[in-house]
């Protein structure tokens, strides 16, 4: 097993392949009839990436999300692009995606990991996800709470919850991966 | 497979790939700002006509095009059927099915068109622009912003590019090898999901990990040699074209 010799790089790669399964989340979007917001495997993504890069990496990758939307790369949710669409109705869980994965990135990255710490992690995470996006929401198409929440959060309860836990089950599979000595790596390169 | 590869160079030798990838990167930035702002049909009739001369100016192969952008083309179904069914309004006279909405439609239509009219900006900067070209533009306009690692970015930018197709690469692998393993003898969708999402993630953060060895040997490092860029006179006739539609099709938004 050959060891990377500069962290950096490791974590700038693993960050940028969080980018692009935030990406491919986003395609995996099913457009819920009644409301503005799909369905989408993005924020599955980044929850993951909070837990599994920390904070700053999390922050860089989900910060690379909304540059390449920027662009107008068609990345976001159901292949839309552009600032119109980062400041439209569903803006702000894009940019709630960005402090989410901050707070989750925070709390299970101080001290040692363990799977209670990211389990509220990803809790707060999600109640700073739907603070943000939910009153945007409601701002922007001029909703009442009740719709606004209707349309923002109702629908989304179960999936959050499934997410959760996919996403704690995955992290422990995969944290063994950021810690080179005697974790499963590639054994072809010698 | 590569299901998604819309964001891949295609080499031909027309107007289009001569062109200053800058210049192209800010042009699409306008168009998709104006295509996600433009709420009337004829703001979307002018993006498009305008789309198509680049198209055919590119000469990249439009069949293949139409290929890569099919999921593209599935998911504006769905959204124009989804539409026309819930968006309460008028039913169409003439067509005899139960809540189709002549609202819904007209609206699910324009959400595809503007859909579709992106992705088609993207596949021509994508197809007509080299990916270190690209790279290079987005350092450059990076660069004057202080306290940004632009160089950092850049290379992330193309790497998450590069990546996307790769993960669907190994998703197509992973399938493979479990139909080759009687996976479609469990009913349950859920133990499916799971069979292939863990290897899948597991296998992808490998190849990741290995590209990092790649890197490492070949000495990648931030400091490298600028590109230099070379504007000519039809770069800045695109960018006033550019300027000038977009505004126009703003102007008929309000």
């Amino acid at each position: 097993m050959s060891q990377s010799q500069s962290p950096n790089l490791r974590m700038m790669v693993f960050a940028c392949l969080s980018t692009a399964l935030i990406v491919i989340g986003g395609y995996i979007s099913f457009p819920l009839p009644f409301s503005p917001v799909p369905i989408v495997l993005s924020d599955f993504f980044m929850m993951f990436a909070g837990l599994f890069l920390g904070a700053s990496w999390g922050m860089a990758s989900v910060g690379l999300f909304l540059f390449l939307g920027a662009l107008g790369l068609p990345v976001f949710a159901g292949g839309r692009a552009g600032l119109p669409v980062l400041f439209g109705p569903t803006g702000g869980f894009l940019f709630g995606d960005f402090l989410a994965v901050l707070a989750i990135g925070l709390i299970s990255g101080t001290g040692k990991p363990s799977s209670i710490k990211d389990l509220a992690a990803l809790v707060v995470g999600n109640i700073i996800l739907f603070g943000l996006g939910v009153p945007w929401l409601k701002q922007i198409l001029k909703l009442s709470w009740g719709k606004a929440l209707a349309f923002g959060l109702t629908p989304f309860m179960p999936g959050m919850i499934i997410k959760i836990v996919v996403a704690l089950a995955l992290v422990k599979m995969l944290r063994p991966l950021l810690n080179p000595p005697g974790a499963p790596t590639s054994t072809r390169v010698q | 497979m590569a299901e998604l590869n819309i964001f891949h160079y295609t080499p031909q030798k027309s107007i289009v790939h001569t062109m200053d990838g800058r210049i192209k990167l800010l042009c699409m930035i306008l168009f998709t700002i104006a295509a996600g702002l433009a709420g009337r049909w004829l703001g979307l009739a002018v993006l498009t006509a305008v789309l198509c001369v680049a198209l055919t100016s590119s000469k990249l192969p439009a069949k293949s095009l139409l290929s890569e952008m099919r999921y593209f083309l599935f998911l504006s179904g769905i959204v124009i059927v989804v539409n026309s069914f819930t968006v309460p309004g008028a039913p169409i006279t003439g067509i005899p099915i139960h809540g189709l909405t002549w609202q819904g439609f007209t609206s699910g239509l324009l959400y595809a068109w503007r859909l579709l009219l992106i992705v088609l900006t993207c596949t021509i900067l994508t197809g007509t622009t080299p990916l270190s070209q690209l790279k290079n533009a987005v350092e450059w306009y990076l660069r004057p912003i202080p306290l940004v690692p632009e160089a950092r970015i850049a290379t992330m930018f193309s790497l998450t590019l590069v990546l996307i197709p790769l993960i669907f690469d190994q998703a197509a692998e992973m399938l493979e090898a479990q139909k080759a393993r009687c996976i479609e003898k469990r009913k349950n969708p859920l133990v499916r999901i799971k069979f292939l999402v863990f290897p899948l993630l597991l296998h992808t953060f490998m190849r990741a990990d290995e590209m990092v060895l790649a890197m490492e040997s070949r000495c990648y490092s931030e400091i490298r040699t600028k590109q230099v860029f070379r504007t000519t006179f039809t770069d800045w006739l695109l960018l006033i074209f550019t300027l000038s539609v977009c505004s126009v099709v703003l102007f008929t938004h309000f």
